[in-house]
């Protein structure tokens, strides 16, 4: 009997991954509950940069790597083309970063929901442009250096709310995980596996490269995001039915922002104005959610 | 894990299909800092004065095996059922589940692991041809057949008296029932090879390679003892088991120790190597070492199994597999016979993770040599 | 079966018959009658296919590149703007080695508007590795559509079938339909044998390094210069089948012909009229219809045009800054293998009429009669305010 935590392993070692990748370790979570009957998409960004160096791959399924803003779509003429063959038992893993989600790739993502498209899209969000040198995106959060957001210029504008957009298209399932919470993560797949249709997860993924922070600290920083609700954890059915995940006790952003470079060089004004844009967020989202019970 | 030699063009696919995975690229040499198990010793196990292994024990009984729990703490102590009732556990008071709700049951799961069915199995050294008995039954001369059974000599344990357990007999039965006792005797017997006899007339002791005589076992001055003694004249001076005050029922595993220890001695006398080698052990690990807030608060269940599960297991790996759980490379794996974790440092980057997620500080990251 | 079809329902009812599986397209002038055709097709249950609305025309090709990495035969339809914004992705599909066939409409590029015939958007995508088929008329968009398919699941290359815009996308024509059978029997089912599959994982198109990286390109350039002779032999073999032929280039009375007027699209039937009335009036006139574009077809054309001495080429098309690029395509495949002029005539461009006096004056120019248009640079424009 296989007795190992992970049982299905498609990821092999030998990946060009920085070292301590927290979207490394979202992949092999994914893909735990998935199995290896699954395709994946990924657009351009760090994953498709080190799942391989051809004619090589570190994965153990089928992957497509397509250009930046044709994740969703290119996933939808898999899933198209499968169905049309009779393997709708594939699942179809549309795999992008922050960039290839909340950036190029919304216009071709909001397609493929308006249609219900019966795929699973993971997000993994490191919130910047890591693969080529940790520029700003839409999901950088406010405050946060990256090298087009310097000290000189900084982001003043929150992170953009992704749930919010993939929510209102009605898909059947939305939900944010943590890559420092795995188990929470995985339940999540596995209910979304559960259902047809677009389902859609925004999963955390920490970067020592780009966030600055020790390498051993990937699961830590993802876990103390989520403490002080910079990315609370939750789920969305059709886009209607809000639930919050139960987590540890709300802590001040202060912790958090301690631990990571990026924010090193915050004012105290800048601080101010990330703990008001994540009390604001926390608010709204507590008032959607209500007392609807983790299902 | 060689990469594969393309001398044509025309060897890989039309598409653009990758045709190997990448095991071949060896990212350990990325490595600054390498992942070491090395497991502290848990407090339990430190104040135990057998210094038994608690928590492999109890990750035994979490895992639904008691027997293989009772194995291990054979290898230590040859009668659990009576520590597991009669010790006074100064293991419980050092448990670093109290930091976090109640400490665990630790005596308890010693009784539950020695009530598994049947006799565990365990590596008897070869014959030695050598004759041992042992004068007297107690906790101490138990013991010390015991280790020499295992050691491969041939013992006898001579009681005069009409049941074997020395100062355990006197016991209040709702302690340590006789019927419990009597198990606990037949069991180390048949573990390690023991003849026990009791109502036994010590007169053939002249052909022993060595005896071990435990004074307590005969009434000072008694014709027994001197029986004894008289006997041993003209053979190897007999060795003897002191148990100066003598024992309370509750430092049994004292007597216990002292027996093992005297096995050793008794080894060194016939000119063997020693039988019992106290295991090197790390440092204690403290609360500091483990990552408290990884555990789920979880009460204390009167069920074996429930209760061995909320044992932190301080220090040591009971292969909880986080480590494998968070290693962004796969590099830290259950092998395949189950029983421990295998870091592949051919690809492992260094980065640390597994370190920092053992919830028990078993996992340390070391300077590359 | 004869029937009166206009051009872009004749795409639609060629892919029926080549039993596509997958279709994704998104509208836009004058190619949409065919992908609303296609989904009344898919929606009747006539045409056993998945139709995937798509929200953009780089949405379109990023399905149709999943579903034929996939193993399906796919086919999409597109037109000028949003062949443009395919760009990117007609790189992939190629580089991919996906046999997709997709229609385009050649239409002009804004700003400003204009609906009408150009094809400066196909052409400006030459470099992007599709084979690039241009029809002459509506029974050549039924038949180069199975050739089309053919051609691609065999080299594994997709497949540009162009149309004039209204010329011939909105022209109702007489054409024969050929049965579902006879299809079938020209055109198997795709049964690729490399593909992205689930019982054979690997990955697609993950990063490549230098050592590899051109030697995988060196290949793609054998296998796509190889194209010429693949699509002769399936034109033959469809000849031989339907009695049709549509090969790379197509030649009217070049044997010894000295002049020779070169058209890309629907052209080549004024080219054919102004060839002949110029044999009447005694000189020794020609056309080539060059279907193909890419690859180009340096055998047949330096074959066809052999004793010419004069190529008068119509470019419905300009790069700006350089020339016709049709011209520069035959004076390339010409350069050091013959003596001929090559004479660069843009005309047409968006829309304007191309009759077959404009050509014959053209041809007359080339031998020295009257002058035609502005000279601007080694081309002539036509019909242009001075």
């Amino acid at each position: 009997m296989n007795n190992k935590i992970l049982k299905q392993e498609l990821l092999a070692p030998g990946h060009m991954g920085c070292p301590g990748c927290g979207a490394s370790l979202v992949m092999r979570y994914v893909l735990e509950v998935l199995g290896p009957k699954t395709m994946v998409v990924m657009p351009a960004g760090c994953w498709p940069t080190f799942v391989g160096l051809y004619p090589s791959t570190c994965l153990r399924v089928p992957v497509m790597s397509v250009p930046f803003a044709t994740t969703a779509m290119a996933a939808a003429g898999v899933r198209a083309s499968l169905d049309r063959q009779g393997k709708g038992e594939t699942n179809v893993l549309a795999w992008a970063g922050d960039g290839g989600t909340f950036d190029i790739g919304l216009q071709a993502l909001s397609g493929a929901a308006e249609k219900n498209t019966d795929i699973i899209y993971v997000c993994y969000d490191n919130e910047a442009y890591m693969n080529t040198g940790i520029q700003r995106s839409s999901a950088t959060p406010p405050g946060c250096w990256t090298t087009t957001t310097p000290a000189s210029a900084p982001k003043l504008e929150p992170k953009k709310n992704i749930v919010e957009i993939m929510a209102a298209h009605r898909i059947p399932y939305v939900a944010t995980a943590s890559v420092g919470y795995p188990r929470d993560l995985m339940d999540k797949v596995e209910k979304a596996k559960g259902l047809k249709g677009t389902r859609f997860l925004h999963i955390l993924a920490s970067c020592p490269t780009g966030w600055r922070h020790d390498t051993e600290l990937t699961m830590e920083v993802a876990r103390k995001a989520v403490e002080c609700r910079a990315f609370p954890l939750y789920e969305v059915w059709d886009g209607v039915r809000w639930s919050l995940t139960p987590m540890a006790a709300k802590t001040p952003v202060t912790d958090y922002l301690n631990m990571q470079g990026r924010f090193k060089a915050m004012s105290a004004p800048q601080r101010e104005v990330f703990q008001n844009w994540v009390d604001e967020d926390w608010a709204r989202l507590s008032e959607k959610c209500g007392d609807n019970p983790a299902a | 894990m060689a990469k594969k030699q393309i001398d044509s063009v025309m060897q890989l696919p039309v598409m653009p299909l990758t045709i190997e995975d990448m095991t071949w690229n060896k990212t350990g040499t990325w490595r600054l800092l390498t992942p070491v198990q090395q497991d502290k010793t848990a407090p339990c196990r430190a104040a135990c004065p057998l210094g038994q292994p608690d928590p492999q024990m109890i990750h035994q009984l979490a895992l639904g095996d008691p027997a293989a729990g009772l194995a291990l703490l054979m290898a230590y102590n040859p009668m659990p059922g009576v520590t597991g009732r009669l010790c006074y556990h100064p293991c419980q008071a050092k448990c670093l589940r109290k930091e976090l709700d109640q400490g665990i049951a630790i005596q308890s799961l010693e009784k539950s692991a020695s009530e598994a069915d049947g006799a565990p199995v365990l590596e008897r050294q070869a014959d030695t041809g050598k004759l041992v008995a042992v004068c007297g039954s107690g906790p101490a001369g138990l013991a010390a057949a015991y280790f020499l059974g295992l050691a491969g000599n041939s013992v006898t344990v001579l009681e005069p008296g009409r049941t074997a357990g020395g100062f355990l007999t006197q016991a209040k039965a709702g302690q340590l029932p006789p019927e419990v006792l009597a198990k606990e005797v037949e069991r180390l017997a048949q573990v390690a090879g023991v003849q026990i006899k009791t109502q036994a007339a010590p007169n053939f002791l002249a052909g022993m390679d060595l005896v071990l005589v435990d004074e307590s076992a005969y009434a000072p001055d008694s014709a027994e003892a001197k029986a004894v003694l008289a006997l041993v004249k003209g053979g190897p001076e007999p060795l003897v088991l002191s148990a100066e005050g003598g024992f309370k029922a509750s430092q049994v595993a004292h007597a216990l120790a002292l027996g093992r220890e005297t096995a050793n001695q008794a080894q060194a006398a016939l000119g063997l190597t020693a039988i019992f080698a106290q295991p090197e052990l790390g440092p204690v690990a403290t609360a500091e070492d483990l990552s408290l807030g990884f555990f789920a608060p979880a009460e204390a269940s009167e069920q074996a199994r429930e209760e061995a599960a909320r044992c932190l297991s301080c220090g040591t790996c009971n292969l909880c597999q986080q480590c494998a759980l968070s290693c962004p490379d796969a590099c830290c794996n259950l092998d395949e016979a189950g029983g421990t974790i295998e870091i592949d440092l051919y690809h492992c980057k260094g980065c640390g993770i597994c370190s920092y997620e053992c919830p028990r500080g078993a996992l340390v990251m070391e300077n590359m040599p | 079966m004869k029937r009166v079809i206009m051009g872009t329902e004749t795409a639609a009812l060629a892919a029926v018959l080549a039993r596509v599986q997958v279709v994704a397209a998104y509208p836009i002038t004058p190619q949409t009658v065919t992908v609303e055709e296609l989904s009344d097709y898919i929606g009747k249950g006539e045409l056993d296919a998945a139709y995937i609305t798509v929200e953009s025309e780089h949405s379109a090709m990023a399905a149709c590149v999943g579903a034929s990495a996939t193993g399906s035969r796919t086919f999409t339809a597109t037109s000028s703007q949003g062949l443009a914004l395919m760009h990117e992705m007609l790189h992939h599909a190629a580089g991919g080695r996906l046999p997709i066939v997709m229609l385009n409409a050649n239409r002009a590029l804004s700003p400003p508007w204009n609906l009408y015939c150009d094809h400066t958007d196909s052409l400006s995508q030459r470099d992007t590795g599709w084979i690039q088929y241009y029809c002459c008329d509506v029974q050549d968009v039924m038949d180069s559509t199975f050739i089309a398919y053919r051609v691609a699941e065999k080299v594994m290359l997709p497949v540009m079938i162009n149309l004039d815009g209204f010329y011939l996308t909105h022209t109702s024509e007489v054409i024969d339909v050929p049965d579902q059978e006879e299809v079938d029997r020209y055109l198997p089912p795709y049964d690729p044998a490399d593909k992205v599959d689930v019982d054979n994982p690997s990955t697609y198109g993950c990063v490549c390094g230098a050592d590899l990286f051109s030697s995988l390109k060196y290949r793609r350039q054998m296998e796509t210069l190889a194209v010429e002779q693949a699509w002769q032999e399936a034109s033959d073999e469809f000849a031989a089948q339907f009695g049709r032929s549509h090969a790379p280039v197509q030649g009217h009375n070049l044997d010894d012909a000295e002049v020779v007027i070169v058209t890309i699209g629907t052209a080549g039937g004024a080219a054919q009229l102004a060839a002949d009335a110029l044999r009447e009036e005694g000189v020794a006139a020609g056309s080539l219809n060059l279907a193909m574009v890419r690859p180009f077809p340096y055998e047949s054309f330096r074959r066809a045009v052999s004793g010419a001495k004069h190529l008068v080429v119509l470019d419905r098309d300009v790069s700006f800054g350089a020339e016709g690029i049709v011209a520069q395509e035959v004076k390339s495949c010409l350069y050091g293998k013959s003596s001929a002029q090559v004479h660069c005539y843009i005309a047409g461009v968006g829309g304007m009429d191309i009759t077959e006096e404009i050509l014959a004056d053209m041809a007359r120019e080339s031998l020295g009669g009257q002058k035609q248009g502005l000279e601007l640079g080694d081309s002539i424009w036509i019909k242009v305010l001075p």
